[in-house]
């Protein structure tokens, strides 16, 4: 084998993940979701106003353009019905009893199912695809993930009394392994993962903030119920979007959200799209032999692309008010501090 | 033989004002060392997804960050809150390996150390840092760093089958 391993894994590790540019860091929009630790943070005067005039001034962030994507995915398509209130904005009190009454129907239990794509212009033949699938049941939850494009299989993180299990593709203790399921045993790691991979379709509901004001747009019968379509339109601050998993989650800049409301004031389903500006540059490798030692260098760097992300998801809340089971996997194999 | 995960990057963004251009030169700083650190703890995607949401943050909170005594360490947590809430295969699926020079076995050895250890593993000894650089920026105790960088490469070397020194 090669002697220089430090040599190999920096191939390794550089080779994998390109930098991120600065484009991509200032053209991002607020990222008000994330909350470190407060004890680690002086307190300072506020200078937003100097911050906002920089932004501004530096510029690299291009125009987005709003693009509402295709309709959601496998949503029931229905002549919708007349409805006199339609293109009215709910009121506040209205938005917080739709999100009341769905907080009741998910106190204990729910399941959720999400669907998402997303595809860059820059490489159209490269679309990301795939299902998740959430249920939970007290403290309980099973998450099953299913990437279908590119194919990446079904992995599964469960945690069930006070245990996590993982099972997958990805977890097996050797290529070619057949799959199981494993008990992770390192309650660092218990706690770790559980703590960021619990998707909570409750936190969903706080999209439901009358700072969005939804307005009708009319009836459609969806997973035959009949429902209501309420769209945002005030997409700058939308709150919950967080608690969508992975490839779900918006990327860049929020572009429609819409939800679907049963005659309960329960939601149902949840539609949202989202686009961010792209920006590629590619610098080949070639091999040069200097000094009778083979080396690899890096070329000019290539024309600059840009392009855009497009993603869409659609989360769908099933089995309302019906409890959900959440079983412990059977003869599970337990590992220490899997990463 | 050490190499400083700081490394520069060429900024490309316009230079407009004192904060942008102090936020571009921390950016060009720390990006290679945060993005290294994170991909070496949760892969590839995930770890570059996560440099990116903290930096976007930081030029968010740029205001609040520069006066911060450990302003990559800070941002590391940043990332950390951000990852992805998923578990997938780290360090594996890149498009491309064939044109790289390592161990076909070595993205495989490394998924298998801890992400602790994973990490420790590639930015001591890929990436030639200091345990205090280590612990700065994950908030890992330097003794725990050490721990995990000796105990990682010994079933690195043990999964490679390597017996050479480095």
């Amino acid at each position: 084998m090669r002697t220089d391993l430090n040599e190999q894994i920096r191939e390794l590790i550089d080779g994998g993940a390109h930098p991120v540019s600065l484009a991509d860091v200032t053209g991002r929009p607020p990222v008000t979701r994330l909350r470190p630790a407060t004890a680690l943070v002086r307190r300072h005067p506020r200078r937003a106003a100097a911050v906002a005039a920089s932004a501004a001034a530096v510029g690299v962030a291009a125009a987005i353009t709003v693009t509402l994507l295709g309709g959601p995915a496998g949503r029931e398509q229905t002549a919708r019905e007349p409805s006199g209130h339609a293109g009215t904005v709910l009121t506040a009190a209205m938005v917080r009893q739709v999100a009341a009454a769905s907080g009741i129907a998910l106190a204990h239990s729910g399941h959720m199912r999400i669907t998402y794509s997303n595809v860059s212009s820059l490489a159209p033949d490269s679309r990301g695809a795939g299902t998740d699938d959430i249920t939970f049941s007290g403290r309980d939850w099973n998450y099953s993930s299913d990437q279908t494009a590119p194919p990446n299989g079904t992995s599964v993180n469960r945690f069930v009394g006070g245990r996590l299990y993982y099972y997958g593709p990805g977890f097996v203790r050797h290529a070619g392994d057949p799959l199981s399921w494993f008990r992770e045993t390192n309650p660092a790691e218990v706690r770790a993962v559980t703590s960021v991979t619990a998707p909570d379709p409750r936190e969903l509901l706080r999209v439901l903030d009358p700072a969005a004001r939804f307005v009708r747009v009319g009836y459609q019968v969806v997973g035959g119920i009949r429902v209501e379509q309420l769209r945002a339109t005030r997409l700058g601050h939308l709150p919950g979007l967080d608690a969508l998993p992975g490839e779900a989650a918006p990327i860049g800049r929020v572009t429609s959200l819409d939800v679907w409301v049963d005659s309960h004031g329960i939601i149902r389903q949840l539609h949202l799209t989202s686009q961010q500006n792209v920006t590629t540059s590619s610098r080949k490798k070639y091999l040069v032999k200097e000094n009778g030692t083979v080396k690899e260098k890096l070329g000019p760097p290539g024309p600059v692309r840009h392009g855009v992300e497009r993603a869409s998801a659609t989360v769908s809340f099933l089995d309302i008010g019906q409890p959900q089971t959440i079983t412990t996997p059977a003869h599970a194999i337990p590992v220490y501090g899997r990463g | 033989m050490t190499h400083a995960i700081g490394g520069s990057q060429p900024v490309t963004a316009a230079q407009a004002s004192p904060d942008s251009r102090a936020f571009e030169a921390f950016f060009g700083e720390n990006e290679p060392k945060l993005r290294r650190a994170l991909v070496a703890a949760y892969g590839f995607e995930e770890g570059r997804d996560a440099t990116a949401e903290a930096f976007a943050w930081a030029w968010e909170h740029w205001e609040r960050l520069r006066d911060v005594a450990n302003a990559p360490g800070y941002l590391f947590r940043v990332a950390q809150s951000r990852r992805r809430r998923r578990r997938l295969p780290v360090l594996r699926d890149v498009p491309g390996w064939a044109e790289h020079r390592f161990e076909p076995g070595l993205p495989g050895a490394l998924a298998a150390l801890s992400p602790r250890q994973r990490l420790a593993v590639v930015l001591v000894h890929g990436y030639g840092c200091t345990l205090r650089e280590v612990s700065e920026l994950t908030g890992i105790k330097q003794t725990t760093v050490q721990n995990h960088a000796e105990r990682g490469l010994a079933r690195l070397r043990a999964r490679l089958g390597a017996d050479d020194e480095n």
